[in-house]
């Protein structure tokens, strides 16, 4: 049995329960709104909402809960077939790869790859998009790998073919990549393979061309040292060691033949002031003077006191502990067929002494 | 002798007695080492039927000796055209089917009969109706077609015979001709290499297809020039222009040992060199310098003779050749004849 209410009875009772709303929510404890997106980042939110998003997020990069969720969604094995997954992951791929996202590109083929799907095609096609992202990186070895598993299933795949034949190009695997080219051609005669595969038989001519010329100056190296060991030989030069000098001065000077005649490098040693000369090249039919005037047209700082005149120096040789003198005007060939005199790396060298003088008094009395 | 013959037949017949079969085909095989045993075999029609026949024995040994004894018969005079017509073209199709059969135990022998048989025009003719070209190029390409220790050497040989028809090279070229280059320097066998150089010659006799042979997608002089160069060394400036497989070849590099094959090579580039556009090419590739080199080592005169043509036309300008084709040059007929005497007097000196 309902009451009866008057206007003013009902006005009352609705003020009454809209205050006591009022109460309610103003008893409620104070806490300001938070969950909202701020106004002045909200189009940065807005980036981060899956349905908003302009770019996929990098890898590594915190998900956003709600994008995580639809991830899950996608990607839960309880949800969808292997092939719907391998799928998801292709279209993903192939998302990033649209937008020049190659790395990631890389990464979702290759979940899709992991999926195990039992359809030849998708994974020919994993295969083979993923051998696209590679070979846009450079990474050649991994797109022609990647190349040859998608040809394992499916043989006449022609995307694949032409792209493992540029793979080899730039690997430089020249036969092989000559191969995919003529399984190309067998099908149609494409005017870009017809070229493709024209460009790696000449790198290929090139570098068998080039192979050659190194063979080449390998064998005129040979030559030109069996040469040069017969001349030695011929001077009756004994030496030890290699010939290529270990003093970086002559290191491009070694022994070697000009016109017939041996042209050493050579070294006068001047024990007295402990400096040395370089000679880059000392023909063997010139004599220590012909250098000597050479060395000394001007005196050099260390002679102060301008003691080194050409006329009065004394060459001599040590070899095996003994020291044995050469006359100034002798050549170089003459000096070095004497028996008991063995070259050492490569470099003949002299010590110059002044004649007479108390410096060549005491280094002689060290050989006594 | 004849009646000796006849009687033999009976015993060819005898498929159960394969060992009477023999005797009887030894028989007829020591009877072809004549010419005079060649001629009664030949007029005996039953006995030709019969050794094509016995083609297809189930006995190898039988098999062996008629393809022997075949072998002889048409490598001599009327051979190939009465072998092949006996039966409808039988020996045709029998070695047609041998040769494109990777099993097969005597498919040299069936090389070597196809070879004689299509030294003539009309028979090669008749040959070319029986086969599938593109089979034979591949078999020929191959490196190791017969399973049964058979080389096919001589199918090069078949190859070059039937290329003397138009409709043969016009096939070689559109369709194969890269693939028979790399042989202008198969060192397997001087027999399969002669049958292929033969072949590109005869395709280098063709005007219309110069331009095409010689582009980059064919690149045939190259292939010519190879196996003519020695390795004697070149200045680094003079390489420059020489095509990439000829530059900087080794020491050891041996020139073709078979001075037909050199002569075929020279020919097939002075075919090369017939029109104006395509003597530029050959020129501007330093084709001169292999050939001056060849010239200071070559000993027989065929190929002297064959050098100096081709350098002549090489060392002339446009401007004193004066024409596109270089066969318009109006030679009188006097000074052919004195050309020919004294090319003659050359090569018999």
């Amino acid at each position: 049995m309902a009451k009866k209410f008057t206007d003013e009875e009902r006005l009352a009772l609705a003020a009454k329960l809209d205050k006591e709303l009022d109460d309610f929510i103003d008893g409620l404890e104070k806490r300001p709104y938070t969950e909202g997106w701020p106004e002045d980042r909200w189009q940065e939110e807005m980036e981060k909402h899956p349905f908003f998003m302009k770019k996929m997020p990098e890898a590594g990069e915190p998900l956003d809960p709600l994008m995580e969720g639809l991830q899950q969604l996608k990607y839960d094995p309880n949800e969808n077939t292997p092939e719907e997954l391998a799928n998801a992951y292709k279209d993903d791929g192939n998302f990033n790869f649209k937008h020049g996202n190659y790395r990631l590109a890389i990464i979702a083929y290759t979940e899709g790859l992991k999926i195990k799907c039992e359809n030849a095609e998708t994974n020919a096609t994993l295969y083979n998009n993923r051998a696209a992202a590679h070979f846009f990186l450079k990474n050649y070895r991994s797109s022609l790998h990647d190349c040859k598993w998608a040809l394992r299933l499916k043989p006449n795949y022609r995307k694949t073919l032409g792209r493992a034949a540029k793979c080899c190009l730039e690997t430089r695997q020249f036969d092989q990549g000559i191969e995919y080219c003529d399984l190309l051609l067998g099908g149609d005669r494409t005017p870009e393979i017809v070229r493709l595969r024209q460009t790696i038989v000449n790198e290929r001519k090139r570098q068998e061309k080039d192979s050659r010329k190194a063979r080449r100056g390998e064998d005129r190296k040979a030559d030109a040292r069996r040469e040069l060991m017969k001349a030695i030989g011929a001077a009756g030069v004994a030496f030890e060691g290699d010939l290529r000098p270990v003093v970086p001065e002559l290191a491009e000077c070694a022994v070697h033949l000009n016109d017939g005649r041996l042209v050493w490098p050579v070294i006068f040693t001047y024990p007295e002031y402990q400096v040395m000369d370089f000679i880059q090249e000392f023909d063997e039919y010139d004599t220590f003077r012909e250098h000597l005037d050479r060395v000394f047209e001007e005196s050099p700082a260390w002679d102060a006191e301008s003691k080194y005149k050409v006329a009065d120096l004394h060459v001599y040789l040590e070899s095996s502990g003994k020291l044995q003198r050469f006359d100034i005007d002798s050549k170089l060939r003459d000096v070095l067929k004497c028996k008991g005199l063995l070259v050492k790396g490569g470099t003949p060298s002299f010590i110059i002494l002044v004649g007479n003088s108390p410096a060549e008094l005491a280094f002689l009395s060290r050989y006594k | 002798m004849a009646e000796a013959l006849k009687e033999l037949v009976g015993f060819l017949h005898n498929e159960k007695r394969p060992d009477l079969q023999i005797l009887a085909l030894d028989s007829i095989l020591a009877t072809t080492g004549t010419t005079e045993g060649i001629d009664l075999i030949l007029k005996d029609d039953v006995i030709v039927k019969n050794l094509i026949n016995l083609l297809r024995s189930p006995s190898l040994s039988v098999k062996r000796t008629s393809a022997s004894a075949l072998v002889n018969l048409s490598a001599y005079g009327d051979g190939p055209g009465t072998l092949l017509g006996a039966e409808e073209n039988s020996l045709a199709v029998v070695l047609v089917e041998g040769i494109t059969d990777p099993d097969c135990e005597v498919a040299d022998l069936f090389c070597m009969i196809l070879s004689n048989i299509t030294r003539t025009e009309d028979c090669a003719l008749v040959v070319i109706g029986l086969i599938d070209l593109e089979t034979i190029v591949n078999i020929v390409t191959k490196v190791k077609f017969n399973n049964k220790a058979n080389n096919l050497h001589y199918l090069g040989v078949v190859l070059s015979n039937l290329s003397r028809h138009k409709v043969v090279r016009d096939a070689i070229v559109e369709t194969s001709i890269q693939k028979l280059l790399p042989f202008t320097e198969f060192d397997g066998s001087v027999v399969k290499r002669g049958g292929i150089v033969g072949t590109i010659r005869n395709c280098c006799f063709d005007i219309e297809r110069h331009g095409w042979l010689l582009s980059d997608e064919v690149d045939i002089l190259p292939r010519l020039l190879l196996p003519l160069a020695d390795g004697t060394e070149f200045s680094d400036d003079e390489y420059e222009n020489m095509p990439l497989e000829l530059q900087y070849l080794p020491n050891d590099k041996r020139r073709e040992e078979d001075p037909d094959i050199r002569c075929m090579l020279i020919e097939s580039i002075t075919q090369l060199c017939t029109l104006r556009a395509n003597r530029e090419i050959v020129r501007s590739r330093n084709a001169y310098l292999i050939l001056r080199e060849l010239h200071k080592w070559e000993k027989d005169r065929k190929v002297l003779l064959a050098c100096e043509n081709l350098v002549d036309i090489l060392i002339r300008t446009e401007t004193e050749i004066g024409k596109d084709n270089i066969k318009d040059a109006e030679v009188p007929d006097d000074l052919t004849n004195v050309f020919s005497k004294m090319d003659k007097d050359f090569l018999d000196n």
